[in-house]
């Protein structure tokens, strides 16, 4: 739907309305897409090159005709040149250096060096234009990359990062002042505790926290000057506004609803910096004191409140998650809710705003949900089960204490807040690939039994899970050494009280992987077919089979309809959708039976974003009568144009699986 | 002792035309009526058939081998079917590789009908919705729909029953003790014309009307809803439409919550084609001007609860 033509609940003012439209023009304009080097990077999410999603620019940036544009939802603001100090970084004019005291110089030189931007109409500030990666060195050695050639090759890969939630109610407590302190506080027990790893990690926080508090600073100083250029009163307002919310924000921790907000966003980019992409809470719990305080006192209307949210929005559409339950599992639906919502329901577009239903849940807020989902047709907000997401986490071995704080963080994930480092999102396990090799392995032994061949499959999904551990565990080696989240870690508890990162061991309370597993209905429908044509009534052979497949099915046309037209999973048909949980079930149990060096266990997600989409060739021609130039399944949707009995039929073949596990 | 089963071609959830809340629409096979606008051309029939959607079809002939009676053959426009010779054996469809065969009144029974719609009720119960039986007809099947609605019931299932009222008044009273909700049909009410457009007479139908009101007037339930097609140049006609009226107004005031007056469309075309069958309005659709004049016939009984449905015409005369 056209952003014109959305029946938005709230009209946006003149002043909101610039705001929107500079936001459309930039993703008009290519200025906010996100990139990765090839196919493989979204089928194995490694693509062999870079060490994440591809730079915009720099060294590790791949040429512009041959990246794949993936979305145009960047926080970063593309301005068409690299970093213009990449030559000055610390680690190329001095000396480059696998810790994390060498990433922080290069943090702070790069925030020094990056402008602070002040827009007309602009209450909320700040901008970035890069990301460290494209400055900075960022390639894990030799070791790691081999280990994850060898993944790739059994089907599976990954990269580190994304989805985490720090707790951002540490920093708005704290300030930056009352983080660098709290450092401080640490880096004075390390020193007389002789704990010099722990002290140079700190050092670098402290260095870094120092560059944010300029950073912000900076914005003060951007707003002053602009200021003195303008006649337009309201306007010298707004700069004014901003320059004494920086000046605070660089001194002390925020104090009002304005000054959080800013405050939320401020680490929002100084975080993305790093180039992660986080999940940063659940806002509405995060502002309602500051709301209450400035409501009541007469400081702030709800409609302020609603713009300010907006603004943020406007800004990049953070993953953020409204609704849930409190500690005492009521509702936590509160005022903030509705104008984080609201505010949705002012700017539209891009934005990643979650609301965690419950059965307790006021039940007009969820109905407001439903409308604004239905009403702007952009799929936001995005409906997740909170008591599903907490069920889960306490079974993974979260401690209830901990597991009641969770949030949806993006994408499909969730996590809890300021207590786990997620390693999810970007690792995956094609399952077509295991599939493949118990076939061939099949044919080699002459197996004769469906029992077998699932045996031989098992085997074989195991074995690429244990290439993904090992790959893995060579990257959780290296990780707190070639690229520390030292931004996140100031909001994550026990990191600085630890003088470590959190993306180390022992670091944070929670280190599970969780993994996407691309192509489950493929296996599903594929070893169903295996089942009722080849084992259970000997219509063709595993050697046909293989046959077919290996000339994508040419001349085989009447075979390939057969497999085609077995039953298929997505249609409420029991002894087919069986196979898709004894499949899903199955690389649930192998995933969770493998334990990082870390000491967590691995999660499955049924999802997996884009990869579907490249599969095809790369994966060749499956048994479920699919083509190799066919995309493969997305996520845990039946395969295209298979779920032939209706909607309902998919959602009951779906809900068969247990969401918990 | 032989389970009890009724043939259906159809079964759709999610359906929102047909009672309250979210529907799932059981279409049973088998109309003593054979009205020339049938929408459901296929169910019409008792007999299990096929239908072929020739699209899909690869040309392999493996239905055409497996035919028992000989009733297919390829020709350059696909699968062929000798409906006369088909026996509905369903062995066709068992075969085709491409799944382009359709088989049309397999039989169920209560409990597999049960199990399906019960897959159903989560969405029923937050939409307020239930179960619907249509057709065909579905009061040819009392002895399947007693006990159906029975357990529905005991699901806390809603039930609703779509009847165009020919069938023996005894077959009637076995259903609506466990109906919530009727749906009859008042098509025609000139006998002669009735004859001639649906097949049949009306007085057995007007037995049935008369039944459902004395039924509603003692036991206060079930709800009550009319169902008018408007098809050009015979149902829509003003006097017909007035006759309804007024037997509306003179026997059934109260006693119905709704009179849903479904604009002609040609929507089910191609359903004939499928069927082999002719289509009798071809070219025929209703626009702005026909739509007008329904309009003003709702206002003119604005007493009557009129809803005006299926309207499809465009939007200019």
């Amino acid at each position: 739907m056209k952003e014109k033509e959305v029946l938005k609940g709230f009209i946006p003012n003149d002043r909101m309305q610039a705001l929107i439209d500079r936001r459309l023009q930039l993703v008009i304009d290519k200025k906010r897409d996100i990139y990765c080097d090839n196919a493989e990077f979204l089928v194995y999410h490694w693509s062999g090159e870079a060490a994440t999603f591809s730079p915009a620019t720099g060294e590790h940036a791949c040429e512009v005709n041959q990246r794949i544009e993936i979305g145009d939802h960047n926080a970063r603001v593309d301005i068409g040149i690299p970093f213009p100090k990449t030559n000055e970084m610390p680690s190329r004019s001095g000396k480059f250096e696998y810790t994390p005291f060498n990433w922080a110089k290069d943090y702070e030189f790069f925030i020094d060096h990056s402008p602070a931007e002040v827009y007309e109409h602009e209450l909320i500030v700040g901008e970035f234009h890069w990301q460290l990666d494209e400055a900075r060195f960022f390639q894990y050695p030799d070791e790691q990359r081999n280990a994850g050639f060898e993944a790739r090759e059994l089907g599976a890969g990954g990269i580190s990062f994304t989805h985490t939630c720090p707790d951002l109610s540490i920093g708005l407590k704290l300030g930056w002042n009352g983080l660098l302190e709290k450092v401080r506080n640490s880096i004075a027990k390390f020193e007389k505790e002789g704990k010099k790893e722990q002290v140079r990690y700190l050092k670098g926080s402290e260095i870094i926290a120092q560059s944010i508090q300029r950073f912000i600073k900076r914005h003060a100083d951007k707003a002053r000057v602009l200021l003195a250029k303008t006649n337009d009163s309201d306007q010298i307002n707004n700069y004014l506004t901003i320059a004494e919310v920086c000046d605070n924000l660089s001194e002390r921790a925020p104090q009002t609803f304005h000054e959080a907000v800013q405050w939320i966003w401020f680490f929002q980019v100084v975080e993305r910096m790093h180039g992660h992409g986080n999940g940063y809470g659940r806002t509405d719990q995060l502002l309602q004191s500051f709301y209450e305080r400035d409501f009541s006192e007469g400081r702030i209307t709800r409609r302020q409140a609603r713009e300010l949210i907006g603004e943020m929005y406007i800004k990049y559409g953070s993953y953020t998650a409204l609704g849930g339950r409190l500690k005492d599992s009521s509702d936590a639906t509160n005022d903030m809710s509705w104008i984080c919502l609201e505010a949705y329901d002012l700017v539209g577009g891009i934005n990643h705003v979650g609301v965690m239903w419950h059965e307790d849940m006021d039940k007009e807020f969820f109905q407001y949900a439903c409308d604004v989902l239905t009403r702007h047709g952009c799929g936001v907000p995005i409906l997740v089960n909170y008591d599903i997401l907490k069920a889960s986490e306490v079974r993974s071995g979260y401690a209830e204490e901990d597991a009641w704080n969770v949030a949806y963080s993006g994408c499909q994930w969730y996590c809890g807040i300021g207590t786990e480092y997620n390693d999810q999102d970007v690792n995956s396990l094609v399952l077509v690939k295991p599939m493949q090799r118990a076939i061939k392995e099949a044919i080699n032994n002459n197996i004769r039994t469906f029992d077998e061949f699932w045996n031989l499959y098992c085997h074989e999904v195991d074995r690429t899970a244990d290439a993904l551990v090992k790959f893995k565990d060579i990257t959780y080696d290296w990780q707190p050494r070639v690229w520390p989240e030292m931004v996140t870690a100031f909001c994550m508890y026990d990191c600085i009280e630890k003088g470590k990162d959190c993306t180390d061991k022992e670091a944070v309370r929670y280190n599970y992987t969780s993994v996407n597993v691309l192509g489950v209905p493929n296996v599903a429908d594929s070893i169903y077919a295996i089942k009722d044509l080849v084992y259970d009534n000997h219509q063709y052979s595993l050697a046909e089979l293989q046959e077919a497949l290996q000339d994508n099915w040419k001349d085989k046309e009447i075979m390939r309809q057969h497999f085609l037209n077995v039953p298929k999973f997505g249609n409420n048909i029991d002894s087919v959708d069986e196979m898709a949980i004894k499949v899903s079930e199955q690389v649930r149990e192998v995933l969770e039976s493998k334990v990082n060096n870390k000491g967590f266990c691995y999660r499955p997600s049924l999802f997996q974003y884009m990869g579907h989409t490249y599969a095809g060739p790369m994966t060749g021609a499956t048994p479920d009568g699919r083509l190799s130039k066919e995309p493969l399944a997305h996520g845990m949707n039946p395969m295209h144009g298979r779920n032939k009995n209706g909607i309902l039929a998919t959602v009951n073949s779906f809900t068969k699986l247990d969401f918990e596990r | 002792m032989s389970k009890l089963t009724v043939r259906i071609f159809k079964v759709e959830s999610l359906n929102t035309h047909n009672g309250p809340g979210y529907r799932t629409v059981v279409y049973l096979k088998g109309c003593p009526l054979s009205c020339n606008w049938c929408h459901n051309p296929e169910g019409i029939s008792v007999q299990p058939e096929i239908w072929i959607k020739n699209s899909t079809c690869i040309g392999c002939e493996s239905c055409v081998d497996e035919c028992p009676v000989d009733a297919l053959a390829l020709t350059e426009h696909g699968i062929n079917i000798d409906r006369k010779a088909c026996n509905g054996c369903f062995d066709c469809a068992n075969v085709c590789p491409t799944k382009s065969i359709e088989k049309l009144g397999e039989e169920i029974s209560v409990d597999e009908l049960l199990k399906r719609v019960m897959d159903d009720k989560p969405f029923m119960d937050s939409s307020g919705g239930g179960v619907t039986l249509t057709g065909g007809e579905p009061g040819m099947y009392p002895g399947f729909i007693e006990p159906f609605f029975k357990k529905c019931r005991e699901n806390g299932i809603h039930t609703a029953f779509d009847t165009s009222g020919y069938m023996p008044i005894s077959y009637l009273e076995k259903i609506l003790p466990f109906t919530d909700l009727i749906f009859f049909d008042l098509k025609i009410i000139d006998d002669a014309r009735a004859k001639k457009l649906t097949g049949q007479e009306t007085k057995r139908i007007f037995k049935s009307l008369q039944l459902v009101k004395d039924y509603i007037r003692v036991n206060g339930k079930p709800e009550l809803q009319f169902r008018t097609p408007l098809i050009p140049g015979s149902t829509d006609k003003k006097e017909n439409l007035e006759l309804i009226a007024a037997i509306l107004e003179n026997d059934f005031q109260e006693l119905y919550t709704k009179w849903e007056l479904c604009m002609f469309n040609d929507l089910c075309e191609d359903k004939y084609q499928r069927m082999g069958q002719k289509w009798k309005y071809p070219g025929k659709k209703y626009n702005m001007k026909d739509y007008n004049r329904i309009c003003k016939f709702e206002e003119k009984h604005s007493d009557k609860h009129i809803e005006i449905t299926g309207f499809v015409g465009k939007e200019e005369v």
